[in-house]
């Protein structure tokens, strides 16, 4: 069931004492045109104006409408993360309870759906952060530290974060860049990011991180014939 | 010598966003040449639009439709479940904190409400709007189709013609505003491009309005949103 989000239609003759953007939003006739207006056929941007302006069980339904417009696009993406649907249910509440306690701050910087995302991501990555870091059977940034110099001493210097980022960038195609910094950037698990880039190839996320490294390895024998270091 | 963690953890700081990265709030946005520099040189942008894309689309991929439906339910079902005695706040209450709790217990349950709700239909009613606000709209362009929820996608949108109008802007939108089209007619009718009739999945809300245009260009009526949705056909077997 879904909850009603048009409410009770009042009187009409109550609606004559003016234009619906200039009345007290706790007036007897804007609370009677509010349930009028459908919430169906407002805007996000407009539903959270509401939301600013009402309590009670007009507020709520405001919520409501908001929040089930974006049900399925944030169940779709909890569904991918995190590949069985209870935990995914668990995750898009805790989206929502995060979204709900926080929607008095949402000032509009954003469309409400980026804003929501932002929720999203970091819920997923927390849910991350309470595990292991990645590990693979390829030791990829083991072949890269004895190939070139190691990142520790990439570290040490000025520029290498940006040096690495453009070898990236030069090395790898978009999809093997996308899954590599997401495995060792966020320490995404590889089924994790095959779901969320809807990867269809028979090892997902795999085998783009094993294309990544045999390039990487390539690169930086070729930097170091020609002398050069990352 | 290095530990493998070690070289782990210093590549994951090197592959965090930057001040020079683009926040978030700004995926949607025209982007200036110098940002989309950094864009193209940088795996950490180039993943943080990847993934907001794909979170923005909403095309399912093949057998995940139902699992989604599924998940959309539960949390339905959650926001409506009896409150403990000791909660309280609205009826938002039951946003509090899950983390794998109630699931075991609430499997049995979760499941026939959602073979009932698949069975049933899956998605809620698109409401039509015979009686939409015309309290708050001075002049409004009546609106024939489509509305509600409709048997097939519709080839195109219809409206009556207003007196005084020398043509029509449309737009076709997500639920969320995002524009998925925008076209203009001189006349009470609009056929919609290939490219928005591969969007019409069944069982997606689809928006649209039209506005009425004078011969200075002012809009004179407004049809409001309107909203349609292609219906999911519905399923008669029982799972076996």
């Amino acid at each position: 069931m879904v909850p009603p989000c048009s409410l009770h239609v009042p009187r009409l003759a109550q609606l004559q004492e003016g234009p619906f953007d200039r009345q007290d939003p706790e007036s007897p006739v804007a609370a009677a045109i509010l349930p009028l207006m459908r919430l169906g056929d407002l805007s996000d941007q407009e539903l959270l104006a509401e939301y600013a302006k009402r309590s009670g069980s007009l507020r709520d339904a405001v919520v409501n409408e908001l929040f089930e417009r974006h049900y399925a696009r944030v169940a779709r993406w909890c569904l991918r993360f995190a590949g069985d649907r209870d935990a995914a249910a668990d995750l898009a509440q805790d989206v929502f309870l995060k979204a709900h306690r926080h929607l008095g701050s949402f000032k509009g910087a954003s469309r409400f759906s980026t804003w929501l995302y932002t929720i999203v991501r970091n819920e997923s990555l927390n849910r991350i952060k309470g595990g292991q870091p990645p590990t693979d059977s390829e030791d990829v940034l083991g072949q890269m530290a004895a190939l070139g110099a190691g990142p520790e001493e990439l570290a040490a210097r000025g520029r290498q974060g940006q040096r690495l980022r453009d070898f990236l960038s030069t090395t790898l195609d978009r999809v093997e860049r996308t899954v590599f910094t997401l495995h060792y950037g966020d320490d995404m698990p590889l089924d994790a990011i095959t779901r969320l880039l809807k990867l269809d190839n028979a090892s997902g996320a795999k085998a783009y991180i094993v294309s990544a490294r045999r390039k990487l390895v390539r690169a930086t024998r070729r930097l170091r014939a020609r002398g050069e270091e990352l | 010598m290095k530990s493998k963690s070690s070289d782990q953890t210093v590549l994951k700081r090197m592959l965090q966003a930057t001040a020079e990265c683009i926040p978030v709030e700004r995926f949607g946005e025209t982007r200036t040449a110098a940002e989309n520099e950094h864009v193209n040189g940088c795996a950490r942008c180039q993943t943080d639009i990847a993934l907001w894309q794909e979170f923005n689309d909403a095309a399912p991929v093949p057998d995940e439709g139902a699992a989604v439906q599924w998940v959309v339910a539960e949390l339905r079902r959650r926001r409506q479940a009896p409150l403990p005695a000791r909660a309280s706040g609205g009826m938002w209450r039951w946003l509090l904190p899950s983390t794998g709790r109630l699931v075991t217990a609430a499997a049995a349950l979760a499941g026939v409400v959602t073979i009932g709700y698949v069975m049933r239909d899956g998605e809620p009613a698109v409401r039509e709007l015979q009686n939409a606000p015309q309290v708050y709209r001075t002049a409004q362009v009546q609106v024939v189709a489509p509305v509600g929820d409709i048997a097939a996608p519709p080839r195109a949108l219809e409206w009556v013609a207003v007196s005084g109008a020398v043509g029509y802007d449309v737009d076709v939108l997500e639920v969320d505003g995002t524009i998925l089209w925008r076209g203009t007619s001189a006349t009470s009718r609009i056929d919609l491009p290939s490219s928005v009739l591969a969007q019409l999945v069944p069982g997606k809300t689809v928006l649209w309005e039209v506005r009425a245009r004078s011969a200075s260009g002012a809009t004179v009526a407004n049809s409001g949103t309107q909203r349609f949705r292609v219906e999911l056909k519905k399923l008669s077997t029982s799972f076996r």
